[in-house]
Parts: structure tokens; sequence; C-alpha cells
């Protein structure tokens, strides 16, 4: 059998993806099954590749996602199911890391299978498992949450932010040159898009909670930006490899670059837009087609940006704008930029919308819109991604406590980490985080959501708590 | 160590150098990447990772200085630090692969060629497994207080507006919240992406030009046509120099269209002139022919395509593009463009014929035959004395399958050419005329004494020649001649009887049989293979 590229990504996709197949068929069927002696005899060909070339086969779970032999597994659509079947199956036996060493077999392979399904049910999963393999050299296991070796969540959370504010001060400069009618470089872009991947591959959460914070001067610049990390996000759900994304988050960062040929007097204008101000604004999609193209010169990647800058505002029904007189369909980047676009405008107050919508009354009528305007199955992606409370949502909890949705729980959509901002006692409190994804001794949630408020009513500062 | 790790980065060095001077299959280069390659790995055997540190001029590692130079050129450490690039660490297991893609990356020419990425993005772009970078990325900021002026900024407006009390006391009179479904993800969700995904081109320009040209008839002023045509022509050379031409196609397809689908406005349709010339340009055109020579690969359909949409005025670019291709398949595709083009101007054409390059005189001719138009021979005519022996012969042909009797006596004197060739190409040209007059030239050839002197070559070129007939007289004037009894079987009879059994056999005579079936017994092997070669003939008929 031919060993596979080790340089390939793709590697641990298959260990992931295989170790999930083999427990499901291990749950089905007697340990004489054919199918299962194949599945298994397959999963250890795969891990003794790795134990050949790095000594070890080493699977961690951090967040939500895996990495073999420290290398991030990218999320695949393919393996989608029997991904998000393994990582139910780890948390839920508080499992972090299965470490598999030189000289294993497949008596190994059962012995790790055993313990892994006798803790199941287990009221301390993970210590019942660590006991099952205390003879067992060549395997080991660590308890989730203990990765090492990894920054601390404060430097990350610098990184992240810092990521975040040179991409908006980036797209600031670029369009003030574009304006200005100088030559622009891509190259500074590329670089801010890559880290914005980077960030995003790493821990998504992070910089998806910078977009939340709405309250900057320069609501352009961040709207940019914005869109390009919420969009980079959706594609890095999607599976898009590491340059798509990078096209994907380029495409989006200026799918807005033709509001610089909109005179200023139209696009700042606070009153509702008249017939004319509305045919001067629709022109942005040409305008922004036209300056990707000029400034970039024109390439694949140009004309990616250039698409998606022609048609973010079409729709998928196309009753948006630019109206097209022979129908197209709607290219698959733009779909995925025109959701994320839309949840960034309506979450935001712009000047000629003053008053935003809470992100989840936005949510609730994007997907109303869905397969009408926005493509139904990236709209699931999504929400699957910022989940039912969106990060910035105002919430009531059932302990009477008040708090802000934090992070979203990919597992559970209505279980984030919130941030709580009011005490039971209706104090006002410096804020600290609850995961209502956690249940007490009896076994029942601590913390649930009641209701939800409109921040915006309440002129909330997401700044004042996330940065 | 030290030192060791002094000589790989100089290995290093070298190995750019050389990825810059020979082609990647080249032994020298190989050599020297396996070098890098051995001293790497050997060096990683007792560590677990390499790490390299890196400041303007120096390269450091073991807090050690294991490279310096200052030269703004020439610097390796300088080359990785101006893109940022801070600590390159190299962990043990580094396929050689990897190796050699990190070695390109920095082979780059980054002073001379203009790239959209920086060594960084490109590193990152590879997801190196063994190769990890830090990087700073502050420099690519111009205004380095942006970050400490938009948190202030965004916290003031907190200290000022937050009601966040003020929402705690009515959030216990609001409604209960209408929790959003989310519908989970379902299998054929998933399948349905996954399609396209992989469907999806990563060339996105038949989309764009779809959409530029829907915003041409949308526009109103006479500025945003200029602008639109503009773009438009943009990416047709850009679609152009990457070889593809169903843009091309669309974009004539489109204009072809015009008012039909699109009700174009008049200044729109001067854009769209605009647009056409531009694609019938010499410079499309010359990108074209220079795509073709580099293996361009084009389907049939795309070639009719774009030759039935393309306007005579690129004609005479097509011509010069002829004029200066080097492969053969290039130029056969640029002959059937003009074979269908050239019909619409055949006077553009014949432009052709004036060419000093004799291989440019003849291709014109070969697509004046191919258009077929008669008109074409008193242009081709004097062709037929041209000093390139290759030309006469291509007008020789074109005069016999487009000329009609007014040709026949020039050819009739160049049947008697003293070159060859020149005979040769005569006789075929006579037999494509296909008038009885020309059948008379050709008997005359055979009856004539000299006949039997030509080559065999030559007298079986008279008799396939006068196959065409397929008459009653040509028949038995072939019976008579396999039928002849000589004295002396020369090998010159022999030839005569050979071509003549050969033709009987092309014309499907089937009362040569008998004959036909002496002779394949016969001594003489040129005889005998044509006369069994006639017998296939006549049997392939009948079963036929």
């Amino acid at each position: 059998m031919q060993r596979p590229d080790k340089t390939n990504p793709r590697d641990g996709d298959h260990i992931i993806n295989q170790l999930s197949i083999v427990l499901r068929t291990c749950s089905l069927h007697q340990a004489g099954n054919t199918a299962l002696l194949s599945a298994k005899e397959r999963f250890r060909r795969l891990l003794n590749y790795h134990i050949e070339r790095d000594a070890f086969a080493q699977i961690d779970l951090v967040g939500e996602f895996f990495y073999v032999n420290h290398a991030r597994v990218r999320h695949s659509l393919k393996y989608h199911q029997n991904f998000n079947y393994l990582l139910t199956e780890f948390r839920c036996r508080e499992l972090g890391m299965v470490k598999f060493q030189p000289d294993l077999d497949i008596s190994h392979i059962d012995m790790f299978l055993d313990a892994f399904m006798g803790a199941k049910y287990s009221e301390t999963p993970f210590d019942t498992m660590d006991e099952s393999l205390v003879n067992i050299q060549n395997i080991q296991i660590g308890k989730l949450g203990k990765s090492q070796g990894k920054e601390t969540d404060a430097d990350t959370r610098m990184a992240v932010k810092k990521a975040y504010f040179n991409a908006v001060s980036i797209t600031k400069g670029i369009m003030t040159q574009l304006k200005a009618g100088e030559k622009v470089s891509m190259i500074k872009a590329k670089r801010i898009v890559k880290s914005m991947v980077e960030h995003l591959i790493s821990e998504d959460q992070l910089l998806i909670q910078m977009t939340a914070i709405k309250d900057y001067d320069e609501y352009t610049y961040h709207h940019c930006v914005n869109v390009s990390v919420l969009s980079i996000a959706i594609g890095q759900k999607i599976g898009l490899n590491r340059t798509a994304l990078t096209d994907l988050g380029l495409a989006a960062l200026f799918h807005d670059i033709g509001k610089t040929d909109i005179p200023k007097e139209v696009l700042n204008k606070t009153e509702k837009f008249n017939d004319d101000d509305w045919k001067i604004m629709k022109r942005h999609p040409f305008y922004g087609a036209r300056e990707i193209l000029l400034f970039k010169g024109i390439d694949k990647t140009s004309i990616q940006s250039a698409v998606v800058a022609l048609q973010h505002h079409m729709h998928c029904n196309l009753s948006g704008y630019p109206q097209l007189k022979e129908p197209i369909k709607i290219d698959f980047m733009t779909r995925i930029v025109a959701i994320a676009d839309q949840y960034d405008a309506m979450t935001s107050s712009r000047v000629y919308s003053r008053i935003p919508y809470s992100p989840d009354r936005v949510l609730s009528i994007m997907l109303n819109n869905g397969g009408i305007q926005l493509d139904p199955i990236i709209l699931k992606i999504f929400v699957n991604l910022v989940g039912v409370y969106p990060i910035g949502s105002l919430v009531l909890m059932d302990t009477r406590e008040m708090g802000l949705v934090y992070k979203a729980n990919p597992f559970s959509s209505s279980r984030p980490k919130v941030l709580i901002v009011v005490d039971c006692s209706g104090n006002r409190i410096d804020g600290f985080e609850v995961d209502l994804a956690e249940k007490s001794n009896s076994g029942k949630y601590s913390k649930t959501i009641v209701k939800t408020l409109d921040p915006n009513k309440y002129r909330i500062n997401l700044a004042e708590y996330f940065l | 160590m030290v030192e060791e790790l002094k000589n790989l980065i100089q290995q290093i060095i070298k190995a750019k150098k050389n990825r810059r001077l020979y082609p990647t299959d080249n032994p020298i280069y190989i050599k020297t990447i396996d070098d890098v390659f051995s001293r790497l790995t050997s060096l990683l055997e007792p560590n677990e990772s390499l790490e390299f540190h890196i400041t303007q001029y120096d390269i450091f590692s073991h807090d050690e200085v294991i490279y310096h130079n200052e030269d703004k050129y020439d610097s390796l450490a300088l080359l990785l630090f101006k893109d940022g690039l801070q600590k390159l660490t190299v962990k043990r297991g580094i396929p050689r692969s990897e190796l050699e893609e990190f070695i390109k990356i920095i082979s780059l020419n980054f002073e001379e060629e203009v790239f959209d990425d920086d060594i960084v993005t490109l590193m990152w772009e590879k997801d190196f497994h063994y190769i990890e970078t830090v990087v700073d990325e502050s420099f690519l900021v111009d205004d380095d207080t942006y970050e400490e002026t938009a948190i202030a900024q965004a916290r003031e407006s907190a200290n000022n507006t937050g009601m966040i009390m003020k929402a705690y006391e009515e959030a216990f009179e609001a409604e209960k919240s209408k929790e959003t479904h989310i519908v989970p993800l379902m299998k054929d969700d998933l399948e349905s992406l996954i399609q396209e995904i992989e469907s999806e081109t990563k060339d996105k320009t038949l989309i764009l030009l779809h959409l530029l040209f829907e915003i041409l008839s949308l526009e109103e002023t006479d500025k945003t046509h200029e602008d639109t045509a503009g773009l438009i022509n943009e990416v047709l050379t850009y679609a152009v120099t990457q070889g593809n031409m169903e843009a091309i196609v669309l974009a004539l397809e489109k204009i072809a269209e015009g008012n039909e689908k699109y009700s174009y406005s008049d200044k729109a349709d001067q854009s769209l002139e605009s647009i056409r010339d531009h694609v019938n340009s010499r410079d499309v055109i010359m990108r074209f022919g220079i795509l073709l020579d580099n293996g361009m690969k084009l389907s049939e359909k795309i070639i009719h395509k774009f030759s039935t949409q393309l306007d005579r005025s690129s004609i005479p670019h097509f011509i010069d593009v002829l004029g200066e291709l080097e492969t053969a398949s290039s130029r056969r595709i640029v002959i059937k463009i003009l074979s269908e083009l050239g019909k619409r101007d055949l006077d553009l054409v014949l432009k052709g014929l004036a060419d000093d390059r004799w291989y440019l005189v003849r291709n014109t001719i070969h697509i004046l035959r191919r258009i077929g138009d008669r008109s074409a021979v008193t242009y081709i005519r004097p062709a037929v004395n041209h000093p390139d022996p290759r030309v006469r012969k291509e007008a020789i042909l074109a005069l016999g399958e487009l000329g009609q009797g007014d040709s026949l006596h020039v050819l009739k004197d160049l049947i008697s050419d003293q070159d060859e060739s020149i005979r040769i190409a005569a006789i075929r040209a006579v037999g494509l005329m296909g008038i009885p007059s020309a059948k008379e030239v050709i008997l005359e050839k055979i009856k004539c004494n000299a006949f039997k002197d030509k080559s065999f070559t030559e007298k079986k070129e008279c008799f396939h020649a006068l196959a065409r007939w397929k008459d009653r007289d040509i028949i038995d004037i072939l019976m008579k001649i396999v039928k002849k009894r000589t004295f002396f079987n020369s090998t010159k009879n022999n030839e005569i009887k050979a071509g003549a059994a050969y033709c009987l056999g092309l014309i499907g005579a089937k009362e040569a049989c008998t004959i036909l079936g002496k002779l394949k017994h016969s001594n003489n092997r040129l005889l005998r293979d044509n006369a069994l070669k006639a017998i296939k003939k006549l049997n392939y008929a009948k079963a036929g």
C-alpha cells in the first residue's frame, strides 16, 4: 500500500474519520464481526503511518478541533457527521487526548475500545477509562481541557485583538489610498486576511467576538473586516482550504469597496434615501468590481472578488440589485459573503439606519429569508456557527442574572458561554464567565436563558466587556 | 553543532541560487537539495527541532550567529526579516518535499518580479507541517496607534451610554424569548454542498463577463459605458492570456446577441463596438498565437465558434500570426480559423500572397484552397512560378482544385517541368480538375514515349489521376496495358503495367479480375504487389 503524503493535511481527516467508524461499528456489532475487524485494521494502519514517522500517533481535542500529532485537522464536510460524532463521544468521556505509541497491534486497539465503550455510562468516565488502560504501556490518555503548549487565553486574546484592529487599519488605509487614486499593494491585505484565517482556524470564537462590538466611529472599515471574519468562519465550517479561505476573506474584505466612489452626501445621509439616492447607491457593486480589477490587476483572485462585489446585493432569487436580464446562479462565495454582510449590517448602527436589530432578531429575520434572499444551507451553517443566541445578545437567565453572550457553543446552540453583568440580587457586577452547558450535581443545567433583550435599546456597549 | 548549522545555512543559500539557475530535474540542483536535506536530517537526529532566530542581517541559533550578511540584495536574513519573519523552527521528520517547497519560495525573485504574496503568506499557504514560523505583523500597519484609539473611543462611548440596570429592571416585564429553532444540517444538505464545492470552477471569468455585459445594458451614462467596456476588454485580455477562449467566445456571442436580448442603448452599442474591436485587435490575436505555440489545446467546437464570431478585420492579424507561429499544430488551427474567416473577405486573405516569406505564401494558398472560392485563381496562378518549389506545388494543387479549363494550359506546361515534384503536383492537379480535356492531358502523357523513362512515383501519379474518370475507354486502355506482352520483361514496362493494374483497382473494373489474378504471380515484385492491391480493392468493393 502506498504511504500517504505526510504533507497532506487530509491525513488527519482519515484518522479521525476512521476512529469514528470504528466506534460506530463497535457499538453495533460483536467483537468478531468482519466489518468491525476491517475497520479496526484500517485504523491501526493509519495510526502506524504516523507512529513510523513521528514515533507516536496522538489525537488531541482542543475546543472543537481535533489535532493529529499536533497538526490541526481541517474540518471536512465529507466527514462532518463522523467528526461531530467523535467530538460528542470524546466530550462525554472528558477525553482530551489519546496517544498511541510503537508496537501497536489489534489487541491494544481492542483494549482501548473496551475502555472507551465501558466508560460511557460511568459518572467519572475519564477516570474509569484511565483505570482500564493503566496496564497498557503504549496507549496514554489525557483529560479534556488540559492542552499543553498552547498560548494562554490572555495572549491569544491580545493577538486576536491585534489582528482585528490591524485588519481595520489596513482596510482603512487601502480605501483611503483608493479614494486618493493612489496605488495599492495587495500584499498587506493578504497578510492580514491570512492572519485572520489563522486565528479563525485555531480559535474562531474570539475573532467573531470582535465583530460583535459595534461602537466604533468608522463603521465602513469595521463592517468590511467583520464581513471578512464571518465569511471566513463560515468557509472554515464548510471545510474550505487555506487558499480558498484567503480568497474568500479578501473578497469579503473588499465587497463594499465600491462605496468609496459614492458621494459622501449620499453615503452619510441621515434621512431616508430617496429614489435618486438609491439609484446612486445601487451602483456601488459595479464601482467595487471596477476598483478591485483596477487596483489589484486582473487575476483569478481579483476576478473572484469582483464577482462577489458585483453580486453581494443580488439575492439568491435575484430580487436584489443589479437586476439581471439573463438569470445567473449566484456564485458560491458570494452567497457566503451575502449572509455575513446582511448579519453584520443589520446588527450595526449605520448612518441611514440608526437603530440596529438585536443579534437574535437578525437571525430570525435571516432565517425567514433563507431560500429567498439567502442560501438556506449556508444559512444553516451560519446559524450553527453563531448559535441561537449570537455573541453580543443580552440575556436574562432563570437565576435572575443578566448577561451578555460571550462565546457560542458549537454543540448546543442554546447554551452559549455568558458574561454575567447583573447578579441575581440585581447588582451590577464586573462580569464573570459562565458556561450554560454546565450541569449541577443533580444533572440539571445550572442556568438557562429565559429572555432576550435588545442590547441596542439599552445602548449596551459590548466594548466595555469584550475589549 | 554551530559549525554544522553555519554550513547548513550556506548550503540552503547554494540551493536557493541553484533553484534559480537550473530546472528542478537538473542533477546539479537535485544534488544540492539532497545535500541540504541530509545535513538537516542529521542535525535533527539528536534534536526534536532546530530554531533559527532572524534579525535584520543575522540568523541566530543556540544564541550564536550562524549567518551574517548586510548585502541588500543577497542577505538571506534580510530577505526573511523584511516580511516580518522572526523565527523559523524546523521539526524532526521534515520530508524532502517540504524542504524543496521552502527553497522554492525563498528562491523567488522578489526584487525583479511582482508577486501578490510575500514569503510569509506563501509559506503559510503551503501549510507546512514541519516548518513553523513566528511572524511580526505590526510593520504592516501604518498607524501604530489605531488599535489604542479605536478601543479608547469605543470604551468612552460605553461609559456615556450604557443603561444596563434599566435593561435589568425591564427584563422581568418583557415577553419570554422565542427560541430560534436551528434546523440541523442533513445528509442531503452536506452532499449538495460538497457537490457544489467540487464542481466550483476556480476561474470565475465567465461569470464576471456575464455580469459586466448585464451592467453595460443597465448603465445610462457615457462614462460608465466606457468604464464597463474598458473593464470587459481588460478581462478579455487576461482571458486570452490564460487560454480561456471560452471567455472570448462568450463575449463575441454577447455582442452578436446584442439588442435582441439586452436592448442596449445607442451609447452602449458604441461600447460593444469597442469590445468587438478589442477582441479582433492585433494585440489579442497575437496573444492567442503565443498561446497556441505554447501548446494550448482547443476543442473543435471552440475553434469553430471563435472563427465564426470573429470579424473580418482580424484577418490581417491572423495572417501576421501565421507568419510568426513556430509549431505545425498551431499553424493548423490558425489556418482553420482563416479558412472560415476568409470567406467574409477574400481580398484580405489574398494579401498574404504578397509576403516575402515562402511559407506564409504557401499557407495562404492552402487557406484559399480550403475557402474554395474560384475567384482566387487569378491571384494564385502567378505563384506557380514562385522561386520556392513548395509554394509552386501548393499553387498547382490550388489551380487543380479551384481552376477550370482556363488553368489547364498552365498545368499542362508544368507536367513537363524539369522538377519531378512539380510534375507530380501538376499531374495530381490536372486529375483534380476532372474535366474531359484534363483526361486527354493525362492520356497524352501516358502515351508519350518518354513516359516509360519516368520514375514509378510519377507513373503511378498519372494512373492515380486517370482513375478519376472511370470511363469505358480508360478501362480499355488500362486493360490493354496490363495484357500487353512484351518480349523483354523490362523494369520500365513492368512499372507501367503495375501503375495500370493499380488504377484498375481504383476504378473498380471487375473485368480485370482474371488478368490481375495472373499478375499477382508475376516474378516482378512491383507488378505483383500492385496487382494484389488492386484485387483487394476489387474484392472490398464487391463485399461493400
